[in-house]
């Protein structure tokens, strides 16, 4: 017997007709709310971290599935859910807008606006957990992300795809450091994106209207989720910044994140897992504490060239309580990190800004993110620095010293004289790089302590002013050669003519 | 608490039907069901099973005539036993219910609330039926209700399954998709 084609077509037609074209949604009831938390029973195939729709409007993420029920915690406390209430699937994750159009934008932890400019103009919504980029799309950190900070840019250097962590207590600085970064970047192609994780508004807020004064929001998008926000919102805002300047990284561009704080950050995910039941480990934190963060940070790198190059560098802040840098989020930050950054309560009550303390705080990238330039002028500033700390403690008793220690602290009060700077006050790399050089070259060993910090800014641009082509050329060459260095010294003679006569008279 | 005499309810529930499911029906299970109603009505009944000085035989007899009265199978004396045996009595309406849910598990069976915008005659009510079991591929049961809040529509809704195509839907989503800008699902 021969089978017919269309026979067979007809038959398939035919079976295909009898399937059911409509399908059912999948459903659970809410069983308990409360803290913004829902358990619900049901939806027995709902993933970890799924999106779940409510029948009254709410939304939420599974975080928890048990025997019985999931644990849904919710995006919006404004809307009521109810008892009983049909939660269904959505066989999704949450997702974050991206896109250009997001810069100079003010966002909040779910990506809705929080500014007046209008509608949000994003290329697509792409999803905010992301499994980081591997080793093989991956390139060393070796271009140097200035910063504006010659302490930092001299002796801790952050490169391009770094996570240098910035850590301290109360009242030190941190946020004064991270925002002179996102300030320096003006004019440097860095797109920069202020994370705020359970800062007070009115903080917020004068960061923001500093960017804006500043024109920095040309180039920065803000994601607030301040002190008033949920739990959820304070654990999704990391993420959601991340997922943006993640995106921007692969579409070539370097970009520059500062989360402010993951202390904050830390105690929102603390507060989610005990209303979850799950049991508490050290200093009451869950167990995954340490992947909330490493899967977070992981995810900035420096892409290879075959991926456009881009590179998402990470500036996590923590706050320390009396000066313990072995508490237990610091320790999991610094070890994650590439480096930290520690400033001092001491240092920064003695009137020395930035307060950052040199024995502590270390780079790991070190000098492969400095420039030739820079690494020439700052070659044993470090060991200076540290010999000055080691020594200042004796000389507060006011024992007599010998010569060679008495150098030793003379040389670094003016190393600190040099390296001291104002808030908001950033410096270019050339200049960084001139008042290095007086410092290296002895050049400042005459000047009393008072008159070191004027004396650099002026000789800096006195050689701007009258001799622009070896400025141009530091600049352009990043390196000091022979017969730069050369001419360098000839017009520090001749300046130092200059500010003597000016002074004296 | 609650959840964990949930728990506890469950285990007692699968043991009974390991034991006796193959002397179940649907019809039987309605009669559980009913009996669960009771229970939760009527809470002296635990009370009086819980006496001390009432004797065996007195308890006896209120087990048998509650048997009696909802024509039910010996086998659930059998359970109340075990319950009074255990100390747990007070959690018979919980087991009743587990029990009727893992039966309904087993022999593949969904109950559906049908909420029409409009009555339906009996041959509409049959077509939607099996609309339904040829969407579910389950054993329905269902009840009919009219629920004009629907405007013009249909929402089948079951224990772990729904179905909705109304004109109250369509606005809902209208007024979500209006409302929702930031973080969605696509």
């Amino acid at each position: 017997m021969r089978i017919k084609d269309t026979d067979l077509i007809s038959l398939l037609e035919k079976s295909l007709s009898a399937q059911p074209q409509e399908k059912l949604e999948e459903i659970g009831r809410v069983i308990k709310v409360g803290d913004g938390i829902s358990r619900i029973y049901g939806l027995t195939n709902a993933v970890y971290g799924e999106l779940i729709n409510f029948e009254g409007g709410n939304r939420g993420i599974v975080l928890d599935l048990d025997e019985d029920f999931i644990s849904v915690v919710l995006l919006d406390r404004s809307i009521p859910v109810y008892e009983q209430e049909i939660a269904t699937r959505t066989g999704d994750v949450l997702r974050v807008p991206v896109g250009e159009g997001l810069i100079g934008r003010v966002l909040n932890a779910t990506g809705k606006t929080l500014d007046s400019l209008g509608e949000l103009n994003f290329v697509q919504k792409v999803p905010l957990e992301k499994i980081a980029s591997g080793i093989i799309s991956r390139k060393p950190v070796s271009r140097s992300l200035e910063t504006g900070i010659t302490f930092i840019d001299g002796l801790i250097p952050v490169g391009k795809g770094q996570r240098e962590l910035l850590i301290g207590n109360r009242n030190t600085g941190k946020t004064a450091i991270a925002v002179d970064m996102i300030l320096n970047q003006k004019g440097k192609n860095v797109i920069c994106i202020y994370v705020s994780i359970g800062q007070k508004q009115s903080n917020t807020a004068k960061i923001i209207d500093l960017l804006e004064r500043s024109g920095a929001m040309s180039y920065t998008i803000v994601i607030d989720s301040d002190a008033k926000e949920t739990a959820v919102n304070l654990y999704l805002a990391p993420y959601v910044g991340c997922t943006i300047g993640e995106y921007l990284m692969e579409k070539g561009k370097d970009v520059l994140i500062i989360y402010d704080s993951l202390t904050n950050h830390a105690i929102a995910y603390r507060e989610l897992s005990l209303l979850l039941r799950r049991p508490p480990g050290r200093e009451a934190y869950p167990g995954d504490i340490f992947y909330l963060h490493s899967r977070l940070l992981e995810r900035s790198c420096q892409l290879s060239d075959d991926l456009g190059g881009g590179s998402l560098t990470a500036i996590p802040i923590i706050q320390t309580q009396g000066d313990d840098l072995t508490a237990y989020i610091p320790t999991n930050l610094i070890s994650i990190t590439d480096g930290q950054i520690v400033l001092d309560t001491n240092l920064f009550n003695m009137g020395i800004r930035p307060a950052i303390n040199t024995g502590l705080s270390v780079s790991r990238v070190g000098g492969a993110a400095q420039t030739k330039a820079m690494r020439k002028v700052c070659g044993t500033l470090r060991l200076e620095l540290a010999q000055y700390d080691s020594l200042a403690a004796f000389a507060q008793f006011g024992s007599e010293l010998d010569k060679t220690s008495q150098r030793i602290l003379d040389r670094g009060k003016r190393a600190i004289e040099v390296l001291k700077q104002s808030v908001h006050e950033s410096y270019s790399f050339v200049d960084q790089v001139l008042y290095l050089f007086l410092l290296k070259e002895n050049f400042l060993d005459d000047l009393s302590l008072d008159e070191i910090k004027k004396f650099t800014i002026q000789y800096a641009s006195y050689v701007q002013s009258v001799y622009p082509e070896i400025y141009e050329q530091i600049l352009k060459t990043e390196d000091l050669d022979l017969h730069t260095i050369s001419a360098l010294k000839k017009y520090v003679e001749e300046f130092k003519l200059i500010f003597f006569k000016k002074e004296n008279l | 608490m609650l959840e964990s005499k949930n728990l506890v309810a469950k285990k007692y529930a699968v043991a009974f039907l390991n034991l006796y499911s193959d002397k179940f029906s649907i019809e039987t299970m309605k009669k559980l069901s009913v009996l669960e109603t009771f229970l939760k009505m009527n809470g002296y009944f635990y009370a009086s099973l819980s006496v001390p000085g009432l004797s065996i035989k007195v308890k006896d007899l209120i087990v048998d005539r509650i048997i009696n009265f909802f024509s039910l199978d010996l086998s659930i004396k059998n359970l109340i036993n075990v319950l009074f045996l255990d100390g747990r009595i007070e959690i018979l309406d919980l087991i009743l219910r587990n029990i009727w849910d893992e039966f309904k598990k087993i022999k593949n069976i969904e109950s559906f609330k049908i909420s029409i915008s409009h009555s339906v005659d009996e041959s509409e009510k049959s077509f939607i039926l099996n609309f339904l079991k040829t969407l579910t591929s389950k054993e329905v049961l269902a009840y009919f209700i009219v629920e004009p809040s629907l405007i013009v529509g249909l929402r089948m809704e079951g224990f772990s399954m729904i179905w909705e195509r109304s004109i109250r839907k369509e606005l809902l989503e209208v007024e979500k998709n209006i409302s929702k800008k930031g973080i969605s699902c696509e």
